[in-house]
């Protein structure tokens, strides 16, 4: 009753690696979150005698986080993509240990 | 300039073309070509209509106010579709399994098919709602207006509240024609979604040409761009960090609650995959959606004069310019974002309204409502149509009595607080099996009620609803309830003030009513079932099936589905049972499947009070919950035994194989000592009997 069906200690090396893309997808809206409040640090233009963040870096910078967002995005779908299908069929604890 | 005349016949143009494109839409869904209107880049599209005209026009002004703040808004739903694994792929897949129709179908399903739940959450609903469509009414309104007195100072002469008047019914015509049309809310509105699609595109396209005019044509190209953004009034950073966070999560709550965004992202949803790809492609179109927003706001603070409204400047910045044609192309933008969003919104409510509000009302006005004749399906669709009505007649109302004032970012963040109170009871319903209905009804009324203190009623202004004196001293002198100050911590902005005390105190309430209840045996079922989606999408609860008979349930399954639907229902379940004849066997599972199949058509509760009116009350008994409680751990429990089984079997096996060798030998050593033994025992017998006949023949002679 207690025994759970046994995960693998060993992945073969494609899947090890699909699981790691798939950490690193649940991992981005972290990234993205943690990156966007960084502005809630910058000096606003009542602070004591710090120069203000001007208006175009803080565009350069929210956009920017932005792009990269979309773009880890969008490759890491790319990637799970072209080898989901196998991912599902994939034997485990099969294979040899990766390197 | 473009003429007044010439703008009403661009815009009815542009209304009978989506009409045309809806009507198309249908047609070719309904003779099964229309595989390409499901495809992600419509999913993505119709995603869009979180931009609604509060973007379209709200966001400038927004910026020209308080600089980047307003890119909070899109900053959350980016951040909720990046994040699509931890909590839309559980959303989605939960709505799929459950046929769910509506956010308040979500939540009643959730916790045991309430009623009472799904009635909360519709009124909170169409309260938290109502301000926004009327948002979108007074923005058109307004942008037509500036078309007769491009300096946006007066109302120009134009009679706005019949304007306003047209636009609504419009919209109620559109919506009641291609939202109406079939009632099963899973077979999903072609028209609809391809209509807003294609305005998605208007809009984005819009808002685009007027940010490069603005950054090439005025300007003068990006760098200068830059420079004038710094040298400008809001060339400082000058966001509050409070406000920035609070509104980063707001919005991404209120995108995942908002009922018509509930009703694109999993209502609409045809395939799991296009989740996946919206993941990425939704942020791209938010991203270019803001892209031009503070060098339009820039602009617009430049070159029109102080006492112009920020709002528009998406309008009077082209049209000072002379661009009249631009201009229009950024009212036929600001129009398709305040129409695609009445749209949708409207159709999410009137779901919610008539499954939740006006079909019980019904049923119970019916006694046995289940088994008298009649088509329930004209019912709904009836409900349905009059529910858009009122709606946007209310929509309309609220617009007329609050004289279209106030900034359009303000009004639209209200809505935001009212329908985030959601959130709770949604990410606990889905991930915490021990949430209760109780929980669920706790949290919600103490988030909106603290919301309508903090945030709705001060909105009107002090000494409309409430008086100064109760604002300034809280009511009885108590300064500890202040509305925008409660416990006495003063200093926060409002908004943050409200999101953080309504979301704080929704969600302890939640878990507070959840730890000290006890749920009910179907919401334990159910719970278990949204919790474990993943793992199982196997059955939640058995009817006990034998009280119901199958001609009565096709009889009323009938009257829902149609009879066509519900023929290949029951013809193709008889089929799975085994038999030819035309009605398989009220079963369980069946009874399950055929509540499941209504369910898509009048909500959860709806279905459920109706099988149980057929099956007679008895929906589950302990030995059924007994049984099924626990899935996971009876599926586990079974595999285990079957493995328990194996390995016995096993050794049996090998057992038989031991006994089975040691037979063999046996045998074999049987055999060798038989051969050596009749040997052994042969010759001498032999001799001993020659011997004594010898013996015996000489005695004789």
């Amino acid at each position: 009753m207690q025994r759970l069906p046994a995960t693998p200690v060993f992945l073969e090396r494609r899947s090890y690696r699909q699981r790691r893309m798939m950490d690193a997808i649940r991992l981005l809206p972290l990234v993205g979150l943690l990156l966007w409040l960084m502005p809630t640090l910058w000096a606003t233009s009542d602070g004591d005698g710090v120069e203000p963040v001007r208006m175009s870096q803080a565009i350069v910078y929210v956009f920017g986080v932005w792009v990269c967002l979309i773009l880890c995005a969008g490759s890491l779908w790319n990637y799970l993509k072209n080898s989901s299908e196998d991912a599902i069929d994939v034997e485990f604890g099969v294979k040899t240990e990766p390197k | 300039m473009a003429s007044i005349n010439l703008l009403i016949v661009v815009c009815l143009t542009y209304v009978a073309f989506l009409f045309l494109v809806a009507f198309a839409a249908e047609r070719a869904a309904a003779r099964g070509r229309g595989n390409w209107l499901r495809s992600p880049l419509v999913y993505t599209l119709s995603l869009s209509i979180y931009c609604t005209a509060w973007t379209f026009y709200g966001a400038v002004g927004y910026a020209a106010r308080s600089g980047m703040e307003f890119i909070t808004i899109y900053l959350g739903p980016s951040l909720v579709m990046i994040g699509w694994w931890w909590f839309l792929r559980k959303l989605v897949r939960v709505g799929r399994t459950q046929r769910v129709t509506s956010v308040a179908d979500l939540i009643s399903s959730r916790y045991g098919k309430s009623n009472v739940l799904a009635i909360v959450v519709t009124i909170m609903a169409v309260i938290g709602v109502t301000p926004y469509i009327a948002l979108q009414l007074q923005s058109v309104t307004l942008s037509l207006s500036i078309f007769s007195d491009p300096t946006g100072t007066t109302d120009g002469g134009m009679n706005l509240v019949s304007a306003g008047f047209w636009v609504a019914l419009g919209l109620s015509l559109f919506t009641v024609l291609f939202g109406t049309r079939n009632l099963n809310a899973n077979e999903r509105h072609n028209g609809v979604v391809i209509a807003i699609a294609v305005e998605a595109v208007v809009k984005l396209v819009a808002l685009l040409a007027v940010g490069i005019f603005v950054v090439w044509g005025v300007a003068g190209g990006i760098s200068e761009m830059m420079v004038r953004i710094d040298n400008s009034d809001i060339g400082q950073w000058q966001v509050d960090g409070s406000r920035w966070t609070a509104l980063t999560v707001l919005s991404g709550a209120a995108f995942l609650c908002l009922p018509r965004m509930f009703q694109v992202l999993v209502v609409e949803n045809d395939d799991e995959r296009h989740l996946h790809i919206a993941s990425w492609a939704f942020p791209i179109y938010l991203m270019m959606m803001s892209l031009f927003v503070v060098p339009i706001a820039v602009v617009g603070l430049d070159l029109l004069p102080e006492n112009s409204n920020p709002d528009l400047f998406v309008l009077t910045v082209p049209l000072s310019q002379g661009q009249g044609g631009l201009a229009i192309l950024s009212f036929l933008g600001g129009f398709s974002s305040a129409t695609s969003m009445v749209i949708v919104a409207t159709l999410a409510l009137s779901t919610m309204v008539s499954n939740h509000v006006v079909m019980p009302i019904w049923l119970s006005f019916q006694g046995h409502g289940a088994t008298v004749s009649g088509d329930v399906r004209n019912v709904v669709i009836f409900a349905r149509r009059v529910s858009i009505l009122v709606i946007i007649a209310l929509g309309y109302l609220y617009y007329r009595v609050s004289g279209g004032s106030g900034a359009l970012a303000a009004i639209g963040l209200i809505s935001f607080i009212g329908v985030a109170q959601f959130l709770p009871a949604m990410i606990g319903g889905i991930f915490w099996r021990g949430a209760t209905r109780v929980g669920a009804l706790t949290g919600l009324l103490v988030g909106f009620a603290i919301w309508t203190y903090t945030s709705l009623l001060p909105s009107f202004g002090a000494d409309i609803v409430l008086s100064s004196s109760l604002l300034e001293q809280g009511p009885f002198g108590v300064e500890w309830l202040r509305p925008q100050a409660l416990f006495g911590i003063k200093g926060i902005d409002p908004t943050v003030h409200a999101v953080l005390w309504s979301l704080m105190l929704n969600t302890s309430g939640f878990i507070f009513g959840s730890l000290v209840s006890f749920p009910k045996p179907l919401e334990r079922l159910q719970g278990a079932q949204f919790v474990n989606v993943f793992a199982n999408s196997g059955h939640a609860h058995g009817w006990s099936g034998s009280a119901a008979q199958s001609e009565d349930l096709m009889v009323m399954a009938q009257r829902i589905l149609g009879g066509a639907e519900a023929q290949k229902l029951f013809r193709r379940e008889a089929q799975i049972q085994g038999h030819d004849r035309y009605l398989p066997e009220p079963t369980p599972d069946f009874l399950q499947r055929v509540e499941r199949e209504m369910s898509a058509s009048v909500g959860a509760a709806t279905a459920h009070a109706m099988i149980s009116q057929l099956v007679g009350g008895a929906s589950v008994s302990v030995q059924d919950l007994m049984a099924v409680a626990d899935e996971s751990a009876q599926m586990l429990e079974y595999s285990n035994q079957l493995e328990a089984k194996s390995s016995e079997l096993l050794d049996t096996a090998r057992q038989l194989r031991d006994v089975n060798a040691k037979l063999t030998q046996i045998s074999v050593q049987k055999d060798a000592f038989l051969s050596q033994i009749s040997h052994e025992l042969r010759t001498p017998m032999t001799s001993i009997r020659s011997m004594s006949w010898r013996n015996s023949s000489a005695v004789t002679r």
